[in-house]
């Protein structure tokens, strides 16, 4: 488990922005209290944080992918039993190819690359690489999730994602008794 | 000769529920199986996750799945898997109660010309269209039981093709109403055509031991947390288990049904929570999974004298199976278009639209062709589920959005506009290509194969969706609607199934008589869609609930009638 990485930059995240004064979040915590392992060192944690943010920047109105707690969503995803093997590895080689095609296009690591030359090493994945765009797709969704979903699950601090987007949910809201892993 | 139960029924949801409530209430016993937990009110919350994304409400595809064949366009059939190809899940809601929970409850009758279509419009080619063993006016007063025991909201206007009907009007009046509704009704008189209030299964009063609808905006898709929709479970089966006489076996899932030497059911098979083998038997058995899983559980059912499936000595069982065809289409209207006061009004999420065309059920249009079969148009509103819609957002013109532009996006698309889309409703014709059968390679977690459903369509349900969704765009254009898209796909809605165990006259042509009992299984019955030989036109449960009332009255006539009237 690469926690300390991820803690570390989930609490910068918060400091940075005023939408996520929260405590951390216990997403998925049964889950997550049984451990396990990632599979992502934690260079690639930071290319995967980086990678989000490019994605979804932080506005000062508008919440990115850091103040809804997105890399945190995809390491729960990550450590969840129930997610499919197969939809790990592929997840896990998305981070691994960002990583590549950084080290291809400008010999260095995709977080200590500039914004237009992450733009090209991300448009460049979408374009030429095996199962890029899927990957992109797939992150894209996940920052989504952790924007939209219901607070309860982690994401979407204070509703943040929400108030954005003026978004008005139903009710009732899952309590934590009664999130979807626990029916 | 004494058994477990009076009747056992197999699946909780529309085609369930009024059998075990209407043979209960005369005094029967009856067990209903489910493969799905038991949630309550209690359980059910408006979270995304949960409904749509994580699909907590269906089984887990690693461990039960299916195989669908779509067709290629170069001729031949696409094989998928459905635990890989997970966007084709067949799976539509196994709880009690089944996909009726999740159902948005847009209730039609189907029109007496439905049960006469070879008849009126004569054969179509490639087609194999029937007539109903029975006629609209044997099923209009079960129509009625459903407005009355399910709840059915709405009000009767004159229209020309409004069915006829034994009522004057709906017993709940329609549920809360969109400032939308009264801008389609507006665009509708200007274009001739008749905006009809849309039926709901929703309680808009408290009654029946219910609560009333709380308007909260999240319908479709979602359990209703206060019982006002009138799904199997809180409308029926409720009733039916307090009553005494029905019990629910959840977590239960059906393996096989035993047939003896007569070919008739001994007993069912089934799984229980903790996967050991259980029996249960009864004098009469009603099997009613959804379309695909009846077929499926028929043709793992064999036995001597069904040496290829349960009922299925003519082969036809799992054929003709019937989605509900059409097409679909949407508009926008912007926020800064209306008057700051009315936007406001139009900002509210809650108020249904509940509106339907029905000028186009027949098509008599002299461009279009000899006059035929047309369908319903029905006005809804674009799905609130945030993710979802924010992930319809990615795709840009020249590959994926992100970043800046991406927010930007999604600000315009949640801020600025409702959306209104039009779901339009024809006939799937039953084709030779579309049918259930048993996948010789996949299995699920008891190791029984799989259902595989060749999922192939008639190209006439792609010109009439294209036709009806045209017609709705016209509505939506009509109202100053922007960006009005309409189009129709030959791909099925995987939640609207029926199908598959037709009801005929003819035992070599169909696999259920007039009463939907087995030709070749004396105490069989199968009450959910698949006795429907045609899709009509608009989603089918209230001609399911109708239909398995109708059949409930024959089982109570066969066990002798109504017990606690004769006693």
């Amino acid at each position: 488990m690469d926690r300390r990485y991820f803690l570390k930059i989930t609490s910068a995240g918060a400091a940075a922005t005023a939408v996520t004064t929260a405590a951390m979040p216990l997403f998925s915590a049964p889950k997550q209290q049984t451990g396990g392992d990632d599979g992502l060192s934690d260079e690639q944690w930071q290319t995967l944080d980086a990678v989000l943010e490019h994605l979804f920047p932080s506005e000062a109105e508008a919440p990115g992918a850091r103040d809804v707690m997105a890399l945190h969503w995809l390491q729960t995803v990550l450590l969840d039993d129930e997610t499919e093997e197969v939809h790990k590895q592929f997840l896990r080689a998305g981070v691994a190819q960002v990583d590549e095609t950084s080290a291809e296009l400008y010999q260095k690591a995709f977080a200590a690359l500039q914004n237009e030359q992450r733009e090209a090493v991300l448009r460049h994945m979408e374009k030429s690489k095996q199962q890029g765009r899927a990957w992109l797709q797939e992150m894209i969704r996940y920052i989504f999730e952790a924007l939209l979903s219901d607070p309860v699950y982690g994401g979407n601090p204070q509703a943040a994602g929400w108030k954005w987007l003026q978004h008005i949910p139903g009710f009732p809201r899952p309590p934590k008794e009664k999130r979807y892993f626990l029916l | 000769m004494s058994h477990d139960f009076d009747v056992c029924v197999i699946g909780s949801g529309a085609g369930g529920g009024p059998v075990a409530y209407a043979l209960a209430e005369a005094g029967y016993s009856v067990v209903v199986l489910e493969k799905g937990p038991w949630y309550t009110e209690e359980d059910y919350y408006k979270d995304e996750l949960a409904c749509c994304i994580r699909n907590a409400y269906t089984p887990d595809l690693k461990e039960q799945s299916h195989v669908v064949e779509t067709e290629l366009d170069e001729g031949g059939w696409k094989r998928r898997e459905t635990a890989q190809d997970t966007s084709w899940n067949l799976w539509n809601g196994n709880v009690v109660g089944g996909s009726s929970n999740f159902m948005s409850g847009f209730f039609h009758r189907l029109k007496p010309v439905d049960f006469k279509q070879l008849s009126t419009f004569g054969p179509i080619e490639g087609a194999n269209v029937v007539d109903w063993p029975i006629s609209y006016d044997d099923l209009e007063p079960y129509y009625t039981k459903v407005e009355q025991v399910v709840g059915i909201s709405g009000k009767v206007v004159d229209h020309p093709h409004q069915e006829p009907r034994s009522t004057a009007d709906f017993p709940y009046p329609p549920t809360a109403e969109h400032p939308v509704s009264g801008l389609i009704d507006q665009a509708c008189d200007k274009l001739g055509i008749h905006s009809v209030p849309m039926p709901r299964a929703i309680l808009s009063k408290p009654d029946l031991g219910r609560q009333s609808c709380s308007y909260n905006g999240y319908c479709g898709s979602y359990g209703c947390a206060t019982g006002a929709k009138g799904s199997s479970r809180a409308a029926l089966l409720n009733h039916a288990v307090a009553g005494g006489r029905c019990k629910i076996l959840p977590d239960s899932q059906v393996t096989r049904l035993q047939s003896d030497s007569n070919g008739r059911i001994t007993a069912v098979e089934y799984r229980d929570k903790n996967d050991d083998i259980k029996h249960v038997d009864a004098s009469l058995y009603v099997v009613a999974c959804q379309a695909v899983e009846t077929s499926r559980l028929l043709l793992n059912s064999t036995g001597e004298k069904h040496p290829h499936g349960l009922a299925n000595n003519s082969g036809q069982v799992g054929k003709n199976l019937l989605f509900a065809g059409g097409g679909a289409g949407s508009g926008r209207l912007r926020y800064a278009d209306f008057s700051t006061e009315k936007a406001e009004a139009m900002r509210q999420i809650g108020p249904f639209i509940n509106r339907s065309i029905y000028d186009y059920y027949v098509i008599d249009d002299a461009d279009f062709g000899a006059k035929q079969k047309g369908g319903t148009i029905d006005f809804v509103h674009l799905h609130p589920n945030p993710i979802s819609r924010a992930t319809r957002q990615m795709r840009g013109s020249d590959g994926l959005l992100w970043g800046k532009p991406l927010k930007r996006r999604l600000e315009q698309h949640f801020r600025e506009s409702s959306y209104i889309k039009i779901e339009a409703f024809c006939d799937w014709l039953p084709v030779d290509d579309c049918f259930v059968s048993l996948d010789s390679k996949v299995r699920d977690k008891w190791n029984m194969p799989v259902a595989k459903a060749r999922l192939g369509f008639h190209v006439r349900n792609l010109q009439v969706g294209w036709y009806l969704a045209s017609k709705g765009a016209e509505v939506l254009k009509a109202m100053g609607a922007e960006n009005v898209v309409s189009f129709a796909s030959g791909s099925p809605p995987l939640n609207l199934m029926a199908g598959g165990c037709r009801f005929g006259d003819d035992a070599e042509t169909s696999v259920l008589n007039a009463d939907c009992r087995a030709h070749d299984v004396d105490n069989l019955y199968i009450t959910d869609g698949s006795f429907m030989p045609g899709a009509g036109s608009a989603p089918f449960t209230w001609t399911i609930y109708a239909n398995a009332f109708r059949v409930a009255d024959k089982l109570i006539e066969r066990l002798g009638g109504n017990k606690l009237q004769h006693s």
